[in-house]
C-alpha cells in the first residue's frame, strides 16, 4: 500500500488521502475495488459500498477544489469521475461480472456469441408476447406484461446466484461457460427493457 | 486621520458570489448572508426580472419590466422567452417559430440568429443582455457591489449545446461561471436547507418554458439526484399559446387571417392570453378584453377554467409521461417517496396541482415560493464552491445518454443516463487507411437507437496522428462530463505517445471567432458606456468649480489682476457652455482650460488660508 506523499498517511485509496485530503495524481487504471478500498470479489455489500461513496466524494468532489485553482479543480474532476465510474460499475451486478470476468481473461461478449438452442426458443417466445401486446394498442395488457416480468426476473435472479457462486468459488470453472451465464441475463435484461419501455407507453395517459 | 480610512474602506465596493435564475419568463438573483440564502432585491420590490428584450429606435436595449412595457406598443422589436432559443436550431423549433413577429435564421454555424433593427443577435448575445441586467440589479440591491462570479441554472434536461449557450452567454455579459447547476438540484437545495428534511424527493418543476422532474435522495447533507427527465420545449408558454389559440378560433369570423398574424395583435393576443391563465388560478371564469382600435377590434370573451383545462390536459399528461421515467430510471417506488415540491409559476395551476398529486399518491410541498426557490438553491451553491462550508454535497447526473455514431448510424452508447457527473470513458480508435492522419467521428447525446433521431453535438476531428499502416494506430479518446453536465473531449495515440489535436466543430455553437467578435462589440459599446461616464463626470466636476469659483466672487474681485478676472469669467462661461454638448474632448478642453485659469483664484485664496493658519504662531508650530 502506498502513502501519501503529503502526509505519509498509508493510502485506503489511491485517489485521495484520507488523512489530510490531498488528491492523489494517478498513474495507470486501478480497479474498482482499489478505487473504492473495498476487496475484490463477487459479493459486495451494497451499504459499505454507498458509504465508500459518499465518504470518497465528499473528499473528492470539484466543488470542494475549485478554490484551490484549476490544476486542483481538473484532479478533482478526474478523480471523482472514477470514484462514481467504479461505483456504477460495482453496483449493477451484470458490470460488476463484466469486470470480474474481463481481469480474468474469459471471452467478451462479442467473441463468445453461442447460447443453447432452448434458450434462443424461450426468448423467441418473449418476444412473440412482446409483439402481441405491441399490436394490440389500446387493450390493458398491463397483467399479462406483469405475468411475464415476474417470470423473467426470477430467472435472472437464479441465473445470476449461479454465475455468483461460480465467481466466489476457488475454481470457477470453464470461462466459456461463465459468458455463456452471463450472456443469459444480458438477454434477459434486454428483454426486461422492453417489457419496461413497452408498459411505459402502454400507461401513458396520452396514448389512452 | 484614521477615520477617513475607514470611510474608505467602508465606501469600496464589495464583492460577491451570487445564484442567478435565468428563467424563461424571468430571472432572479440570490446571495448567501448569515447562513442563509436571501434574494436580492432593492427595497420595494420583488427583485424579479421578466426575461424581456426591447429594442428601442436609438440607445442601449431595454430589459425586464421597462421592456415588456414595449411589447404591444413596439411588438416587432420586443423578445420573449429567448432561453427556449438556446443552443437550438431551425428544426428544433417547430411550435416556437410560429408567430414570431421578428426574422428568425440559422447561420453556417447552426447557430440561431434574430434580425432587430437591422442587426442579427444570437441567443447567447440575448441571453447575456438579460444576465448582465440581473447582476446589475443584483449589485445595486447590495450596495453597488461588485459580482465577482456566479453560479447559473439551466434547466436539468438542458443537452450540451444548451448548457454550452448559457456558459457563453454569461460569458458575453462578463460574468465569471462558477457552476451551472441543475434547477430541480437548486430547488433541492433550498427545500432541504429551509426545511431540514430528508429522504427521498421528488421535484416538479414547471417554469415558464422548461419542465423538468428530479427524484433525490437528501441525507445528512448529501443531495444526490437518482434520475433525472424533462422536455426542455414545454411549460407556461405552450398554455399561453393555448389560450392564444383559442383567442384566434374564436375571432376567425370577425378578424381578417392577416389581422390574426399581425405583430401587434399577437403580441396583444399573449399577453392577454397569459393574465387569462393566472386570473384562472384563482377565479372559476376570466373575461378576456381585447382592444386594438388599429384593426377595429374591442372584443370581449370569457373563458372558464374547464376550458382552458381542457385544452392543456395533453401538455400536463406529457409531463406526467417524463414522471413515469423518471420514476423507473430511479429505481424508486412511488410509495417510497417522501415527499413532492412543486417548483416553477406554472405549478400553480390547479389541475397541473391536481394530476402531480394524482400521480404521486400525495398532496405536494407547496410552502416554498416557487419563483424564489431555484435562486436561492443556486446562491447555497456558491457559498458550497466558495469554500464557505462542506456541509452540503450535490451529486448531480447527465440527463442524457452519450452517444457515438457507428458506421451503419447507429449509435453505439459510451455513458448511460443519469450517469452521476463528473464521469468519464475511454474509447479506443484506429485508422483504416495506411498512413491516415485524422479519424472523424459524430457524437451524440439521446436515447434513441439511431444517430439521426439523436441530437448531435458536433463532428470532432482527431487530427495529427503520426503515419502508420492501417490498423496500428491506437487512439484513446476520453469523453468527459464534468460537475456542470458539459463535455470535454481529449485524445492520445497510444502507440506514439503522440497527443492528438482535437477540432470540435459544434452541431449549435458559436464558434471561437464568434465568441471573440462578439466580445470585441461588447467592448466596443463597452468604451462608449465608459465615454458616456467620463463626460458625466466632466460636467459634474464644471458644476463645482463654478459653484466654487461664484462662492468665492468678492474675493476674486478684490484680489485678483484684471486679465486674470477677465480669464477666470470668460473660462467659466466657456466650461459652462461646454456642457450643454455631449463631446467629450470638447468638454474636457473647457474643464482643463477652466482650471487652468482659476489657478491664481486658487491661490489668493490659498495665501489668505495659510495666512490665517499660522497667525499669532512661531515657525515651530506650523
Amino acid at each position: 500500500m502506498s502513502v501519501c506523499p503529503d502526509c505519509g498517511a498509508a493510502l485506503q485509496t489511491p485517489l485521495v488521502c484520507e488523512g489530510c485530503g490531498a488528491l492523489q495524481l494517478i498513474s495507470g487504471t486501478p480497479s474498482p475495488f482499489e478505487v473504492l478500498g473495498l476487496v475484490r470479489g463477487w459479493k459486495v455489500d451494497a451499504a459499505e459500498l454507498g458509504r465508500s461513496l459518499l465518504r470518497l466524494t465528499r473528499l473528492t468532489h470539484p466543488d470542494f477544489h475549485g478554490v484551490h485553482g484549476d490544476k486542483a479543480r481538473e484532479l478533482a474532476e478526474r478523480n471523482t469521475a472514477l470514484v462514481n465510474g467504479a461505483y456504477s460499475t460495482l453496483n449493477d451486478e451484470v458490470l460488476r461480472a463484466e469486470w470480474l470476468l474481463a481481469d480474468m481473461g474469459a471471452p467478451s461478449p462479442d467473441e463468445e456469441r453461442q447460447m443453447p438452442q432452448q434458450f434462443l426458443m424461450e426468448v423467441l417466445e418473449w418476444n412473440e408476447v412482446l409483439e402481441e401486446v405491441r399490436a394490440e394498442k389500446g387493450q390493458d395488457n398491463h397483467s399479462r406484461l406483469d405475468g411475464l416480468r415476474t417470470d423473467l426476473q426470477a430467472q435472472r435472479a437464479t441465473s445470476l446466484e449461479r454465475l455468483g457462486q461460480r465467481l466466489e468459488a476457488v475454481d470457477p470453472g470453464d470461462p466459456q461457460t461463465l459468458r455463456q451465464e452471463l450472456n443469459t441475463v444480458r438477454y434477459l435484461d434486454r428483454t426486461l427493457n422492453e417489457l419496461d419501455e413497452l408498459a411505459l407507453e402502454q400507461s401513458s395517459t396520452r396514448s389512452a | 486621520m484614521g477615520y477617513i480610512e475607514l470611510n474608505v474602506l467602508d465606501s469600496a465596493p464589495r464583492r460577491i458570489v451570487i445564484g442567478i435564475d435565468l428563467g424563461t419568463t424571468n430571472s432572479l438573483a440570490a446571495l448567501w448572508e448569515d447562513d442563509r440564502p436571501v434574494i436580492l432585491r432593492q427595497e420595494g420590490t420583488s427583485g424579479i426580472i421578466p426575461s424581456v428584450i426591447n429594442f428601442p429606435p436609438e440607445g442601449p436595449p431595454l430589459v425586464g419590466k421597462q421592456a415588456r412595457a414595449q411589447a404591444v406598443v413596439d411588438p416587432q422589436h420586443t423578445l420573449f422567452s429567448v432561453k427556449r432559443l438556446l443552443g437550438r436550431g431551425l428544426a428544433d423549433l417547430k411550435n416556437d417559430l410560429r408567430d414570431l413577429p421578428y426574422a428568425i435564421t440559422e447561420n453556417e454555424n447552426g447557430v440561431l440568429e434574430i434580425e432587430i433593427r437591422g442587426r442579427k443577435y444570437t441567443p447567447p448575445e440575448l441571453s447575456a443582455l438579460i444576465l448582465r441586467a440581473t447582476c446589475d440589479q443584483a449589485s445595486a440591491a447590495f450596495g453597488n457591489a461588485e459580482i465577482a462570479s456566479a453560479v447559473i441554472t439551466v434547466p436539468a434536461y438542458f443537452d450540451d449545446a444548451q448548457r454550452q449557450a448559457t456558459r457563453d452567454a454569461a460569458r458575453l455579459a462578463g460574468i465569471e461561471v462558477l457552476r451551472i447547476v441543475n434547477e430541480p438540484t437548486a430547488a433541492s437545495l433550498a427545500y432541504g436547507l429551509d426545511q431540514k428534511g430528508e429522504g427521498t424527493v421528488a421535484i416538479y418543476d414547471l417554469g415558464g418554458g422548461t419542465f423538468d422532474v428530479s427524484i433525490l435522495s437528501i441525507e445528512e447533507g448529501v443531495f444526490r439526484v437518482l434520475a433525472t427527465n424533462g422536455d426542455t420545449q414545454l411549460g407556461g408558454d405552450d398554455f399561453d399559446r393555448e389560450i392564444v389559440e383559442l383567442i384566434r378560433e374564436n375571432l376567425a369570423g370577425e378578424v381578417s387571417a392577416e389581422d390574426l398574424a399581425d405583430p401587434a395583435f399577437l403580441q396583444a393576443a399573449r399577453l392577454a392570453a397569459e393574465k387569462c391563465k393566472i386570473a384562472l388560478s384563482s377565479d372559476p371564469r376570466h373575461e378576456i378584453h381585447l382592444s386594438l382600435p388599429d384593426i377595429g377590434l374591442n372584443w370581449r370573451h370569457g373563458i372558464t377554467r374547464e376550458e382552458f383545462e381542457e385544452r392543456i390536459s395533453p401538455l400536463v399528461d406529457r409531463t406526467l409521461d417524463c414522471c413515469r421515467r423518471a420514476m423507473a430510471d430511479s429505481g424508486v417506488q412511488l410509495s417510497e417517496l417522501d415527499e413532492v415540491v412543486l417548483v416553477g409559476g406554472s405549478t400553480r395551476i390547479p389541475l397541473v396541482r391536481a394530476r402531480t398529486q394524482e400521480f404521486f399518491g400525495r398532496p405536494p410541498h407547496t410552502e416554498l415560493n416557487p419563483d424564489e426557490v431555484v435562486a436561492l438553491g443556486a446562491a447555497a451553491q456558491a457559498q458550497v464552491l466558495m469554500g464557505g462550508t462542506r456541509d452540503i454535497l450535490l451529486m448531480d447526473v447527465t440527463p442524457l445518454s452519450l452517444g457515438l455514431e457507428t458506421v451503419g448510424g447507429a449509435v453505439s452508447k459510451l455513458m448511460e443516463r443519469n450517469s452521476t457527473v463528473p464521469c468519464s470513458v475511454t474509447e479506443g480508435f484506429t485508422t483504416y487507411v495506411d498512413g491516415q492522419s485524422g479519424i472523424d467521428f459524430n457524437i451524440v447525446q439521446g436515447e434513441r437507437e439511431m444517430a439521426a433521431d439523436c441530437r448531435s453535438l458536433g463532428r470532432f476531428k482527431l487530427t495529427g496522428l503520426p503515419p502508420m499502416p492501417a490498423g496500428m494506430a491506437r487512439v484513446a479518446v476520453c469523453f468527459h462530463i464534468d460537475a456542470n453536465g458539459l463535455l470535454t473531449v481529449t485524445a492520445k495515440e497510444e502507440t506514439s505517445g503522440i497527443k492528438a489535436e482535437i477540432e470540435v466543430r459544434p452541431s449549435h455553437g458559436l464558434s471561437e471567432e464568434d465568441m471573440e467578435s462578439m466580445l470585441q462589440a461588447g467592448f466596443d459599446n463597452a468604451s462608449n458606456d465608459f465615454d458616456r461616464r467620463q463626460v458625466a463626470d466632466l460636467k459634474a466636476e464644471i458644476g463645482t468649480m463654478l459653484l466654487a469659483v461664484k462662492k468665492n466672487q468678492a474675493a476674486a474681485d478684490e484680489k485678483l489682476d484684471p486679465e486674470s478676472l477677465k480669464d477666470l469669467t470668460d473660462a467659466g462661461a466657456r466650461a459652462s457652455k461646454a456642457c450643454d454638448s455631449d463631446d467629450l474632448d470638447e468638454i474636457r478642453g473647457a474643464r482643463d482650460e477652466f482650471e487652468q485659469a482659476s489657478l491664481p483664484l486658487a491661490a489668493v485664496l490659498m495665501d489668505h488660508v495659510v495666512k490665517g493658519a499660522i497667525q499669532g504662531k512661531s515657525l515651530d508650530d506650523v
